[in-house]
Order: C-alpha cells, then structure tokens, then sequence
C-alpha cells in the first residue's frame, strides 16, 4: 500500500487540486506581468512548498527553477528565522551564490500560514526586463565577475504583514533601467504568491491542518516510492555524455550517470574550470537541471514534487563550470551552461532507458539548445527600453522518439509572439520566420524543424539598437540523433553587415533567400553587437535529432516532407535514398530500393 | 541477464559472460565490458553528409557512422571531432 493515511480518492482529488494552485499562479502571472517575457513567452515559474523548502507542487514550467525556489525558502529561513516570519509577509531573492540562478530571473517567495502556523511556502520567478547588469536585460556577454552582473539581492522583505515596502521596492526597481517594466513584474509575482496563499489557506480551513501535512507528505512519499521502483527496474550501468560550449575557447562539459539499484548519480567530474565569462553555473543550478531532466523522462506522470529529488545524488567540483565559486560571472548561465546540463542529463537518461525493456519506447533523441538574442534601444515610439528576448528557442525542432517523428518547432517551456506583435512593438521588420529546410535531422522518425528568422531594422529612430548574443555557442548546440539517426542542423547566428535589403524593402520587394539580401557575414560569439540600418540578423534555432536509420523510413513520410517543403528533392534522394518522379513527386519505388541498396554499399566502401 | 541495447542490439548471457549482439542478425559483437563502438564497423564521412546546413562543421567535425560487421545495419550516427 503506497498510501498509508490517507485514502486513495482523497489523496487524487487534493494533490490535483494541489497542483491546479501552481497553474492558476501561472495565469496570475500570464495576465498581470508588465513585460512580453512572462504575459506572451511564460518566461516564468510557480510552485509550491512545505514549510522546510521541499518541493510540495513543482507545477508545469521549469523543473531547475522549481529546485532552485526551494534551495531560495530554505535560505530565507536561514537568514530570518521563523520568528521573524510573519503572515502575509512576502520576500525576495535573485543572489545566485544563494539560490537564484541568475540575478534577472528574481524569485518572489511567500510564507503561507494557517492559524499563525507556517505550512507551506509559495515562490515565483519572472525574467525581470533588466536588473541594473552592465548590458541590458541581464546577459552580459562582457562580465567577468558577478559585480557587473547587476543587483545581488541576499534576501529581503518586500512586503510585511501584508504591506509593500514601498522604500525597498523604489531602491529595487530604481537601480534598473526600466522601474516601471520592472516595477510591474514584481507586483505580478506578488500577485501570483497572494493567489498561491488564498488558495492553499481555502484548502486548509476545508480539510484541517492534519489532513492536509499529511497530504503534502504522502504526495512525495508516493513519488519518490513508484520512481524509486521505476528505476529498480531498469539495468544497472554507467552512461555519458560530453558538450563543448565555445566561450573564448572551448569548454567542456562531462557527465557521467550511474545507476545502482535505485539510485541516480550524476556525477560532472572532468568538466572544466569556470572561465571568466558568464556561462559558469551554481551548483543548484546544476541539481536543478538534473532534477528537470528525471521529471520529464521517468516521472512526468507523477505527482511532480521532492520525491524525484530524493533517488538523485549531483557530484560537481567546486570551481567548475557546473559548480562556480564566488565571484565568476553567471549572467547567461541558464541558457548556456544551464541548458548543456539539461541536455547532458537527458542524454545519459535516455542511454539508459535504452536498455530497459519497458522503457525504451519512451525515448526522444535529446536537444542541446540554440543561440538566442536580445535587443534594447529607442522603439518606434520614441521609448527607450531594454526590450525584446527573441525567444527563438522556443521555437526549436524537438527530438524524434521510437514511433514518431519530433515537433516541428515544438520548443519547450517557452512560447514566442507572432512576427505582427514583434514589429509592431519593436522597431523591427521580419523578412521571414519559417521552418528552415532540411534543418531536421534524418531518421527512420526524423527530428522536428527548427526555424529560421531573418529581421532587420524599421523605423527605429536612432538608426541603430543594440543586440547580445546567447544561447549555446558552439558548433554542436542542436538536436542529436539515435540509433542511426542523423543529428539536427546547427543552431546559428548570423549579422550580415551592408546587405540591400534596405533598398528591396524600399522597392516594394520581400527578400526570402539569404542570397538575395547579400552583405558581409558574421558568426556571432557571445557578445554585444549594434543591428544598424542595412544589417540583417539571421537566427537558425535548434532543430531536432533523428531516430533509427533514414534509409529505413517510410517512403510517402518523405514525399510528404518535400510536399511541406521540410526536405529537399536533393536530400530526399542522398540521405533518405528516395526518389521521386514529376511534380507530384511520386515515389518511385524500385528506383528507391535501389538507391538505398547503393547509398549503404557505398557507404561500407568509404574511409574507414 | 538479458535487455536490449538500443534499437538494434541487445545484452545477453553466455558461457558466464556478458555479450552484445545484433538483434538483427544474431552477429555477437563484444563482450559487455568491452566497448562495442571499438568492434563495429566504422566508416567517416563529411558533415554535409547529414544535410547541406552542416557546411558550419567542415573541417572541425566527421560524420560518423557504426554499422554491425555481420549484416550493415547502421547502428549510430553522430558527429564526431576531426581528429
Ligand atoms: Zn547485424
């Protein structure tokens, strides 16, 4: 019997309710945030807590920033002590040497109290639109210390006993370069904590404090008993994974999981050393994006709680890029470093899961993330503003799995605006946006389109607006493929410096092809760049890896893909062997017998 | 013991001993603790091999194909450093 006080109807019906908080502090946040990174791209997490910081209702965004908001309770406790906690207090974090994992992201942290016992906690982040860093909205490619990174804040009260602190709100947000945008966002995560609070104290006076503790216990008991035996089943064994991230120079990243009975370890020895430039991780960090790869691959059907903590164990050297000491530079960890975990991990899971019978068919052919770019200048209206997160990535190519094909642009947490509400905010014009042809990788199942952008100036009033380059660089920072299947295309950012796109615009045409645009080509590393007037800036996200071999795919799969335009004629024929007659593009089947006959013996001919 | 390894082999015992084969053809590859990479055939192409918008990675990475030594069927394909 898994669940030992309470009884089963009781136990679903209050940890779905439970978990319908989280998602109703998600839409708090969607229709009160004061930037487009939390209303439209959900740039965003809410979840809830017990009274110790572990982990009650992870909710259903970001698994690392739901460990992190944790590790953010458990230093409030630490540096206020219960009796410095008062109902309807609420506090505010984002030092990442504490809890946080960059300083933009800011964690808003509610204590919830029931008859003046504290039982429970309620935390919220959003990327704030600036935070006072070197470089505006946060990722400072330059920084090579976390002093110009932005505010450090350790821990403080932003409301007591359910007033603002008006003096510690102004000192905030007046150290950013948008108070208001920044002001608004803070108020949005208050709100969510204050909806977080009302609902859970509702649940309290309905069912009574012994109820509900006992609740909160059993929901992890649970999760942690079924994961526990989850990966009991599988085979014992020893995977890894390498990623190397170029961030003036290589820098490499190493995981090793083993797994032993039922337990998880994920152990980073032989990465390398932090470098003087913000890809470097917290150590909770790096838990967090562990615990986010185990949630979505062996528990996502579970009460999403500390339980998928409790089998793990995280070894990372201090002083390493996945485990930072005091003071290197953090500001663009979470999307370089952050996400090379996230796919590292997911890259052992899914070797392991591999060699299980049972759960081999839950496969998808892991992602190592994008590049991604952020702008801030004067707007079209004349407003100057640390604006836009371009928020590609969410557009990325998922993996392929055993039975079929990736998500064509299926992204992961985040969502992007449509072009129209880009333009017309920004002082931006779209020469496209569309899924990239033969991005995907290849496969028996291939991976998922990533797309491709092209944009460029309009109407912006100084002529120019400064842009950062983050995200993954490297050269392998995209989908990768299984068992024969092909990896995704790399992801890449492109300025093309002098280009007549200006005069084609000008002349009533719409340039779709990179040729035509023209100009002088730049691979952006990690910096900052200035997007002049007759600059354009492509983005290719990642797109993802493909499953099994291509020559064993489905011929009318392929047809269908160069019909959408996702394959060419070109790679239909070299890579899937397939041919295709007339402008219907029939499948020619004996020709594509014996062109898939021909492309594998040429292949065991070639340089060994 | 005995689980699969993959799509297309498995783990099994024998004699006392571990082995990875092909499902596909029964061919018996290595014994568990060997690395069965190292006993595969293995063969190395350019990255544009894998699509035209790999022309990023000439010169810096190959395309590396493992296929069973005892039918062909492909078993791995990842881009590897050029050594
Ligand atoms: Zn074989």
């Amino acid at each position: 019997m898994l669940i030992r006080n309470v009884d089963p109807i009781t136990f679903e019906v209050l940890s779905h309710r439970l978990h319908q908080i989280t998602r109703e502090m998600g839409i708090t946040l969607e229709r009160t945030g004061g930037t487009v990174t939390t209303t439209q791209q959900h740039d965003y997490n809410a979840s809830l807590y017990r009274p110790d910081g572990e982990i009650m209702a992870a909710g259903e965004t970001y698994g690392h920033h739901v460990v992190c908001a944790g590790q953010a309770v458990k230093r409030i406790l630490e540096r206020f002590g219960k009796e410095e906690i008062y109902p309807d207090d609420i506090f505010l974090l984002n030092d990442p040497y504490l809890a946080a994992i960059h300083n933009p992201d800011v964690y808003i942290i509610c204590p919830i109290h029931h008859e003046n016992v504290l039982v429970g906690w309620s935390a919220t982040f959003v990327h704030v639109s600036d935070i006072g860093a070197m470089t505006p909205g946060g990722d400072s490619p330059e920084a090579t210390e976390i002093f110009q990174e932005g505010i450090r804040i350790p821990g403080i009260k932003l409301v007591e006993r359910g007033k603002l602190r008006r003096d510690v709100f102004d000192t905030i947000t007046h150290m950013t370069r948008q108070p208001e945008a920044v002001g608004l966002d803070l108020k949005c995560e208050i709100a969510a904590n204050n909806v977080a609070k009302a609902r859970l104290q509702a649940m309290y006076e309905q069912y009574g404090p012994e109820l509900m503790n006992a609740i909160s216990s059993e929901m992890i008991q649970y999760t942690e008993t079924i994961l526990r035996n989850r990966i009991r089943e599988i085979p014992d064994g020893v995977w890894s994974e390498r990623l190397t991230i170029e961030a003036d120079g290589p820098c490499k990243l190493t995981l090793t999981l083993r797994k032993e009975g039922e337990q998880l370890v994920f152990d980073f020895t032989g990465t390398d050393k932090q470098v003087r430039k913000g890809i470097n991780l917290p150590f909770h960090g790096t838990c967090g994006f562990c615990f986010g790869a185990v949630l979505y691959s062996l528990a996502y059907d579970l009460p999403k709680n500390h339980g998928v903590l409790r089998p793990m164990e995280v070894i990372a050297p201090k002083g390493t890029i996945v485990h930072v000491q005091y003071p290197g530079p953090i500001s663009m960890s979470t999307t370089s470093s952050g996400f090379g975990v996230g796919f590292l991990a997911s890259s052992v899971l899914m070797q392991m899961l591999a060699t299980s019978e049972k759960w081999r068919h839950e496969i998808v052919a892991p992602q190592a993330s994008h590049r991604n770019c952020r702008h801030s200048g004067v707007n079209q209206y004349g407003r100057y503003c640390p604006f836009i997160n371009m928020a590609h990535g969410a557009l990325d190519g998922n993996g392929a799995r055993v039975d079929r094909d990736g998500v064509d642009s299926g992204g992961s947490y985040m969502s992007v605006p449509n072009v129209e509400w880009m333009e017309l905010h920004y002082p931006l014009l779209y020469l496209f946006r569309r899924h990239a042809t033969d991005s995907a990788g290849a496969g028996k199942f291939r991976g998922g389109a990533g797309v491709e952008s092209a944009h460029m100036l309009h109407d912006a009033p100084e002529g120019k607006i400064r842009g950062v380059a983050y995200g993954v660089a490297g050269l392998r920072n995209s989908g990768h493929g299984m068992f024969g299947g092909n990896p995704g295309a790399p992801s890449v950012m492109v300025l093309l410096q002098n280009t007549n796109a200006n005069s084609l615009v000008g002349a009533n045409k719409s340039p779709v092809d990179l040729s035509e645009i023209g100009g002088e080509p730049n691979f952006l590393p990690y910096c900052n760049f200035e997007l002049k007037q007759n600059d354009v800036l492509y983005m290719r996200v990642a797109s993802g890896g493909g499953y099994g071999d291509p020559l064993e795919r489905d011929p009318e799969r392929v047809r269908g893909d160069v019909l959408t335009g996702l394959v060419s004629k070109a790679a239909a024929r070299e890579i899937y062997g397939v041919v295709l007659n007339g402008e219907g593009c029939q499948v020619d089947l004996a020709a594509t017998q014996a062109q898939r006959k021909k492309i594998r013996e040429e292949e065991l001919r070639g340089p060994q | 013991m005995s689980h699969p390894l993959g799509d297309s082999l498995e783990v099994y015992s024998d004699q006392g001993a571990n082995w990875v084969r092909c499902t596909r053809c029964s061919h018996v590859i290595a014994r568990l603790e060997e690395h069965w990479r190292k006993r595969c055939e293995r063969r190395t192409f350019p990255p544009t091999k894998a699509g035209p918008l790999m022309t990023i990675l000439v010169g810096h990475y190959v395309l590396q194909k493992l296929y069973c030594p005892g039918c062909g069927a492909l078993l791995e394909s990842d881009m590897v450093e050029q050594s």
